[in-house]
């Protein structure tokens, strides 16, 4: 069976009682399994998932609806704690971890009804971009299963382009929400820090660490931002209008610009001129401070990071995989008062970036600077180390704890997804999804209807 | 910790340490004046924002 690719969609279906949770779990798990290979899941909930959507049907059926989710499959990363299932992290030290409780993202979404189908493929610990896993396997990218999915909610993005579940519950700490969803073709919000509660979701860098929901189209990573930030979202707009007037669109050509492949700049660009088409005005910034936000958000990551694991890269090393484990002993290795000029820097960015966005409504930039590399690669396709060259463009706005997005624009020429990524001011998220919507709707690029051949 | 490491990793290490003190002292060449900017702490961040 196959199902309707919207949440809105889908859950006509289920009101009109043409389908219920139960066979829609049911084939998605069925789904999830024919895709194996992918390795977009460290674990699937098959008998709590059909349990579950049983429970909900028959509520439905007495007329008890729990809300905009109710019966609606999604997948939560694992690292999100699920309460009685186990919660690895994608890590060996936490392959045993059973939490008792869920984090309070995936309870908001459980209590308006959703279906908790599996917990997704990560890059270990969170502390990675490529999503090749020592421990659970390489989460594929669907467009070509020879490349890397991004991190490190890899298998989220993974599972939501493969067509398994309405939507994740991601992380980013330096882009993990943002570059998987540019990578695989769908669509990540990161939102301000602190608007989804990080509680109950094991840290990568809590300065840095961001919850967001990640999904196939805009409005429906609008209805999961809702439930989880219980922050209203009205992002439609109406018919024959111009979506984007009078908005204004920062361009930070330097930097965001610097060193792209020429598929991405072009597609980018190509959305720039989108958006003026809308209405929106093109106005170039610049700001100085974005040289130093790399090594700042670097060593606020490396010190929080190895505070965190201390004990047990010390006691255990062989348990993690190689990469971690370097960037692990690295942070052992950094002053405290590294890590305090680091904190002091951020607050030059964050003054930075807030003044530029008393000029902007929204910056546009690529989300990353090349499409997905094959797995095993060492650097990008414009010749950027694999790591460094991910974080860059994404990175900032983690250092700043502004709103980011990232939304398909086009396809390379040989048929990678690109997104572009759209920033704003504090709190502006509904603003983003905005944006995005229209773009979206301008492109056709929604990853509604249109997926790989898998 | 570095001598503690097999030689191949201690030498990895080294170099990744070494590129980050690189990239730190620029930050800190930066750096706000003594004087100015203290440390923006999570807790500050999250009501800032």
């Amino acid at each position: 069976m196959s199902a309707p690719d919207s949440i809105r969609d889908v859950s006509q279906l289920l009101s009109r009682f043409e389908l219920s949770s139960e066979e829609l779990v049911r084939s998605q798990l069925d789904r999830a399994e024919k895709l194996a290979d992918l390795n977009a899941f460290i674990s699937l909930l098959r008998e709590e998932a059909i349990s579950e959507a049983r429970r909900l049907d028959a509520m439905r059926r007495r007329g008890e609806i729990l809300g905009s989710l109710h019966g609606i499959p999604i997948t939560a990363k694992d690292l999100v704690w699920s309460k009685g299932q186990k919660t690895t992290s994608g890590s060996k030290i936490d392959a045993d971890f059973v939490p008792d409780r869920d984090a309070p993202a995936l309870a908001s979404l459980r209590a308006r009804g959703a279906v908790l189908l599996g917990k997704t493929n990560l890059h270990e610990f969170a502390y990675g971009v490529s999503n090749v896993n020592p421990h659970y396997g390489a989460a594929r990218n669907p467009w070509d299963r020879t490349r890397i999915s991004g991190g490190s909610s890899g298998g989220s993005a993974v599972a939501l382009a493969s067509g398994v579940g309405y939507g994740s519950i991601g992380t980013d700490t330096g882009g993990s929400i943002r570059i998987p969803s540019s990578l695989c073709g769908i669509v990540g919000l990161k939102p301000t820090y602190g608007r989804i509660s990080r509680d109950g979701v094991t840290p990568l860098s809590w300065s840095l660490d961001h919850v967001g929901p990640m999904a196939r189209a805009v409005e429906d990573v609008a209805v999961l931002y809702e439930a989880m930030s219980g922050e209203a979202v009205e992002i439609s707009e109406p018919a024959g209008s111009t979506p984007l007037r009078d908005l204004k669109v920062g361009l930070h050509t330097r930097y965001f610009f610097d060193n792209l492949a020429p598929d991405v700049e072009a597609s980018v660009r190509s959305t720039l001129t989108g958006l003026e088409g809308l209405g929106a005005s093109i106005v170039e910034i610049d700001v100085p401070e974005i040289e130093i936000q790399g090594a700042c958000r670097n060593t606020i990551a490396f010190a929080e990071a190895s505070c965190y694991h201390e004990n047990n890269v010390r006691t255990r090393p062989e348990d993690y995989g190689e990469d971690t484990r370097e960037l692990l002993r690295l942070g052992l290795l950094i002053p405290a008062t590294d890590y305090l000029a680091a904190l002091r820097s951020r607050r030059l960015v964050f003054r930075a970036f807030r003044k530029a966005f008393d000029a902007v409504d929204v910056l546009a930039a690529p989300s990353t600077p090349a499409t997905a590399p094959p797995i095993g690669a060492s650097v990008l396709e414009n010749g950027e180390e694999l790591r460094s060259g991910l974080l860059r463009l994404a990175g900032p706005f983690n250092t700043t704890g502004f709103p980011a997005l990232s939304v398909p624009c086009g396809f390379s020429g040989n048929g990678l997804p690109i997104g572009v990524q759209l920033a704003a001011a504090p709190r502006r998220e509904r603003l983003l999804l905005r944006v995005a919507r229209a773009l979206e709707m301008r492109s056709g690029q929604s990853g509604l209807g249109r997926s790989p051949a898998v | 910790m570095l001598e503690e490491l097999p030689p191949p990793e201690a030498e990895r290490l080294k170099k990744r340490f070494d590129a980050w003190r690189e990239a730190m002292d620029r930050l800190k060449s930066k750096a706000p004046p003594d004087r100015e900017g203290e440390p923006l702490f999570a807790s500050e961040l999250e009501k800032e924002t």
